[in-house]
């Protein structure tokens, strides 16, 4: 037996913010009030699809109350993007024509909400209706109108992608299937509404406050949008109340901007729930086309896809979730023969984008649904073709992705077991029926921000001894803080609760990309291991001097610094720091990490390793299907998740079993409806996440690979493991009925329809 | 929201008065997890609210030879953990424990409940939905969303109580400045998703009233949903048997959510009467609930599985309360 050689990491440690939001005290964006402070609305395209003919706003600029109402004229006009290397085609407020309902077409700033709204009703816009193309059938026809002028066919963008040769990999199978999947538009689904507090100084100089996943990436597209040099601009990041992708940049901090320049005040947005649903960037829908081939021996020999996403009417991060999002899953079994090819259609609906797995839960619901039947059609089990074709460590993907660290087949392993895979897969019948279903995923992906990977943090120790972490990475509710705090107790000897990590502000914190793409701690946490190891060396070169012992024969632990073997001799903490301070002149101890992945710049044809360490991942379903009502009863749900080492296990079983809940609305209930191109279930009533009542138990499993390049060898977890939980339990009905549902949410309705006519 | 005028009465007499005064622009708040959520919408926008949760006289349960008398502002919590209903009326036991979550029931009411009026996904929307699509017939217009060239109002009366308190045969008390009424429950159901409550502005829904239940009789509540919580019923079910020696005696099936009042099977309840209840009775009459049920009315959407589910519940709960207790 090993020892454990540490005290905090891997331990089970309450998050440090957990005690301040149960009791209230966290402060949201919500909850900050400026002197003066206006509040902004929106108004919003009722059309799908329109011309915008005049736009009058006297009356409401009239009204008393109002400050300040703009439009499009009130903004520099350049068009932008979220995607760096992707399509520019939004701006501030629509022009000319509207694309969607909920489209920005005028914003008001007045003393109250009331007034604001009231204003909105006083603005009159002609709009002469165009046709509206509500899905992406429509949007492809030959004869449809574009949405935008340059974007022919309304194609926002089309890759292919083929990688060894396909044909042939196809000829060697001994059994091809193909057929056509389809995902729904998920909403994120977190609380906190997206709002912002945008006030310019006397000086010209614009401070956004506002939930942002990604602040110092979010300042250079703002700072092209609204024609402001990056230095004229801060964003100050506020707490988050979930964001799960839909917290990237949001044009709501634009359009508060314009209107606090206009009014010369601050400026408060709150989306209402409606709003938040109308214009959140939510799951790209996907209709996958998918074709494999297996040789009898169970080795899969060819994969090609068509993807048609609907990017609804505007490009934000929908083409990255399409070509960087949909080809992880190819590196998840051995595929070398590959053909992909993906068609991003623009259509008259809200805009969609990035939201937990990034394309990965749409692809491996696919391709993870078409195992089991590639396994059916040649006789084996469905976990033995998986573990004859899952990756290991070592291997160097089609895509050029290099495998470190690879838990896949324990992750395998562990659920089977857990699950009891081979005994109960044998008994058939009783409307019961097993599944599994695998992931991969990056930790971070250097193709997303070609300027540069990697992550700088500051640790600072002040004179009372408190632990300050300053990074540019962003809590979002997935425990980042405690992360952080975990590796810096962990390496001065202090406790996590000594340890409070500053929200990224642009003026003070390093340039940080944020969080997304499973890369906060494992790029960021690395940074801050960094960071903390020099505060370490700095403060046991301070205590050298006071102990009058060399600093290599000096320890820190459980808040002393002490010669090595004699901890009762030791000096505490607070004391080291305090002398620190006042001997050198007030500087406080103070650590600079900087940790750069060994990642690098796909190239055009997208092939390269992209990430530092990549994440895997396995979960397997039991159901119960009733076959009177076609409900599904889940019995359980039990995830397997290489997270190359749990820095906490509280907090990593949370986000294993809260991606596991997210992916049972995938599969069984979330969908957004539209009547007319107008959202049908815009509420929390309506579009149905899951209660805790429709949740069964979640065995959490934590495979540890011990990545060599993350932060005590930690990788990231929150995005893959939403993946596998949909495919998983379609598999599962499937095992349960012969019914196989290959458009999600998988309801009732459906399954007692495809029971029937299995039936006949 | 709309700026209001609040009251809270002491008493019913001065709620009475507040009402009369203010007429159809005063609302009633027993409870407002419905109201609201609507008054935010803009759905409804009321000058005048009056609040009657400070009337003790609303808060009370009592029993007599009448009966069960439920005061309107009971919350559905209390219900759903209350003994005697617990053994006596398992139908409202349960249908109350149905509604919402946990922290709902706590301020939900029962009077709230069963004067709950219709509910449209198409008619409750948003105010930017409304702006952008011709207003339902619920919304002063001429079109019926849920069912395309509908010319009356095919909102739903969702409420879980109400199928519950028909099968069980309960009464209301609504009292209004000159005096008082008491009247079956079915009565204060219009079937007019435009106007479903027969309720004039001025009056008051006190008490429901449980009549006492011959010994043997049974009476259950099953709902169809999407989800186990939070969710309005799909199809709800009330049932109500009384048998001696295995003949049925009397019987009563409600179903709501499915139009804009409250539907009793009638002929499937004469077909019951005086018949030796068998699994094979029970099964014929449940495949011809959704044909009942669904004369009068029709559900747009998901119209062939809604059918099933009828047929499921019916069976379900006429199984249940014909079986010895």
């Amino acid at each position: 037996m090993t020892i454990d050689p540490f005290l905090i990491v891997g331990k089970r440690y309450p998050r440090i913010d957990s005690k301040d939001k149960v009791t209230g005290r966290t402060k949201y964006l919500d909850d900050l009030k400026f002197p003066g402070m206006l509040h902004g609305k929106v108004l919003r395209s009722p059309y799908p699809h329109a011309r915008i003919l005049r736009i009058e706003t006297a009356r409401a600029e009239r009204l008393p109350g109002v400050r300040a109402v703009v439009t499009i004229e009130d903004t520099p006009r350049v068009p932008f993007g979220s995607y760096r290397s992707g399509v520019k085609d939004e701006l501030i407020f629509a022009m000319e024509k509207v694309r969607y309902v909920g489209d920005e077409v005028a914003a008001v700033a007045a003393i109250d909400e009331e007034t604001a709204l009231e204003a909105l009703d006083l603005i009159e816009v002609d709009y002469e209706p165009l046709p509206a193309l509500l899905s992406i059938d429509e949007a492809m026809k030959p004869d449809a109108v574009r949405i935008h002028d340059d974007a022919e066919g309304n194609i926002a963008s089309h890759t292919v992608t083929v990688r060894g040769n396909p044909e042939k990999g196809f000829e060697e199978a001994d059994l091809v299937l193909e057929d056509r999947f389809e995902t729904p538009l998920q909403i994120h689904g977190y609380l906190e509404p997206v709002g912002c507090i945008a006030a310019w100084d006397a000086s010209g100089r614009l401070t956004i406050w506002a939930p942002s996943q990604n602040p110092s990436w979010s300042r250079i597209i703002f700072s092209e949008a609204l024609n402001v040099p990056i230095g004229r601009l801060r964003v100050i990041q506020t707490f988050i109340g979930g964001a799960f992708g839909g917290k990237l940049e949001q044009k709501l901090y634009l359009i508060a901007a314009v209107l606090a320049q206009k009014a010369k005040k601050p400026v408060k947005m709150v989306n209402t729930r409606d709003e938040e649903f109308q214009t959140s960037m939510p799951r790209v829908p996907m209709r996958i086309d998918l074709r494999m081939g297996v040789r009898k021996d169970g080795l899969l020999t060819a994969k090609e896809h068509r993807i048609f996403a609907d990017n609804g009417a505007y490009t934000k991060y929908a083409s990255a979730v399409v070509n960087l999002g949909t080809y992880r899953v190819d590196g998840l079994y051995r595929l070398r023969n590959i053909r992909n090819e993906n068609f991003l259609i623009y259509t008259n609906k809200l805009p969609t984008s990035a939201f937990r797995g990034f394309g990965n839960p749409q692809i491996t619901f696919a391709m993870e649904s078409m195992l089991d039947h590639l396994a059916e059609g040649i006789g084996m089990d469905p976990l033995d073709l998986r573990l004859r074709n899952a990756a290991e460590p070592g291997d160097i993907t089609a895509h050029g992705f290099h495998y470190i660290s690879c838990g896949l087949k324990e992750c395998f392993k562990q659920v089977s077991e857990a699950i009891e895979w081979k005994r109960k897969r044998s008994q058939k019948g009783s409307g019961r029926g097993l599944g599994i279903s695998a992931t991969s995923h990056v930790c971070g992906n250097r193709s997303f921000f070609p300027l540069f990977d990697g992550a700088t943090a500051y640790v600072r120790i002040d004179e009372g001894g408190n632990v300050k972490v300053i990074t540019g990475e962003v809590e979002v509710g997935q425990g980042l803080l405690t992360a952080y705090a975990t590796i810096v107790a962990e390496t001065l000897g202090v406790m996590p609760r000594m340890v409070t990590v500053e929200p990224p502000d642009t003026d003070v914190a390093p340039f940080g990309l944020g969080t997304w793409g499973d890369r906060g701690t494992f790029i960021g946490g690395a940074a801050v291991k960094l960071a903390a190891a020099e505060a370490r060396k700095e403060l046991l070169a301070v205590a050298s001097e006071m102990l009058e012992a060399d600093p290599s024969d000096l320890d820190c632990k459980e808040g002393k610094v002490f010669v090595k073997g004699s901890p009762e001799k030791g000096l505490p903490f607070h004391e080291v720091a305090a002398t620190a301070v006042y001997t050198r002149g007030g500087a406080p101890i103070l650590g600079k990490g900087t940790f750069i992945p060994n990642s690098e710049i796909a190239d055009s044809t997208r092939y390269g390793n992209v990430s530092g360490a990549y994440a895997f991942g396995a979960q397997a379903a039991e159901v119960e299907v009733d076959e009177e009502t076609g409900r599904i009863r889940l019995v359980e749900v039990v995830a397997a998740h290489d997270v190359g080492r749990a820095l906490n296990r509280t907090t990593t079983e949370g986000q294993i079993e809260g991606a596991t809940v997210q992916g049972i609305g995938y599969a069984l209930f979330e969908e957004v409806e539209f009547a007319e191109g107008v959202m049908l279930n815009p509420d929390y009533l309506n579009y149905r996440v899951p209660t805790a009542l429709d949740v069964p138990p979640i065995t959490s499993l934590i495979v540890e690979t011990i990545d060599p390049a993350g932060p005590f060898g930690a990788k990231g977890v929150a995005e893959p493991a939403m993946t596998p939980t949909a495919p998983a339990i379609a598999n599962a009905i499937y095992n349960a009925t012969g019914v196989r549902i290959k458009r999600l949410p998988i309801t009732p309705e459906k399954v007692l329809g495809s029971l029937r006519k299995t039936k006949v | 929201m709309r700026n209001f005028e609040y009251f809270e009465p002491k008493d019913v007499n001065e709620a009475l008065g507040l009402l009369s005064e203010h007429g159809e622009k005063a609302t009633l708040l027993a409870g407002g997890t419905d109201l609201i959520p609507r008054m935010k919408k803009g759905l409804i926008s009321p000058s005048y609210v009056v609040n009657i949760a400070q009337i003790a006289s609303l808060q009370k349960i009592e029993e007599d030879q009448e009966g069960l008398k439920i005061g309107a502002m009971v919350p559905l919590s209390v219900l759903e953990r209350h003994p005697v209903l617990a053994v006596r009326y398992s139908a409202l036991h349960r249908a109350s424990g149905h509604v919402g979550t946990p922290s709902l029931r706590n301020v939900a009411t029962l009077g709230g409940n069963v004067c709950l009026g219709t509910r449209c996904i198409y008619a409750d929307q948003v105010q930017t939905w409304r702006r952008t699509l011709e207003p339902c017939l619920k919304r002063g217009g001429e079109r019926c969303y849920v069912v395309p060239g509908g010319k009356t109002c095919h909102s739903s009366l969702a409420s879980d109580t109400i199928p519950a308190l028909l099968a069980m045969d309960a009464k209301v008390t609504i009292l209004f400045p000159s005096g008082q009424r008491t009247i079956p429950i079915h009565g204060l159901y219009t079937g007019d998703g435009l106007h479903p409550l027969k309720l004039t502005h001025g009056e008051l829904l006190t008490r429901i009233i449980l009549p006492s239940l011959p010994t043997g009789a049974r009476s259950a509540y099953l709902r169809y949903s999407f989800r186990k919580a939070i969710d309005f019923p799909l199809i709800s079910a009330g049932f109500y048997m009384e048998q001696n020696e295995g003949v049925c005696v009397d019987v009563r099936i409600a179903l709501g959510a499915l139009a804009p009042g409250p539907i009793r099977l009638s002929p499937l309840e004469e077909q019951l009467k005086g018949e030796t209840i068998t699994t094979k009775l029970l099964r014929h009459c449940s495949e011809e609930a959704p044909k009942e049920a669904l004369r009068s009315s029709r559900s747009g959407r998901i119209l062939a599985f809604v059918r099933r589910m009828i047929t499921h519940l019916v069976y379900h709960g006429l199984t249940e309360v014909s079986e010895p207790r």
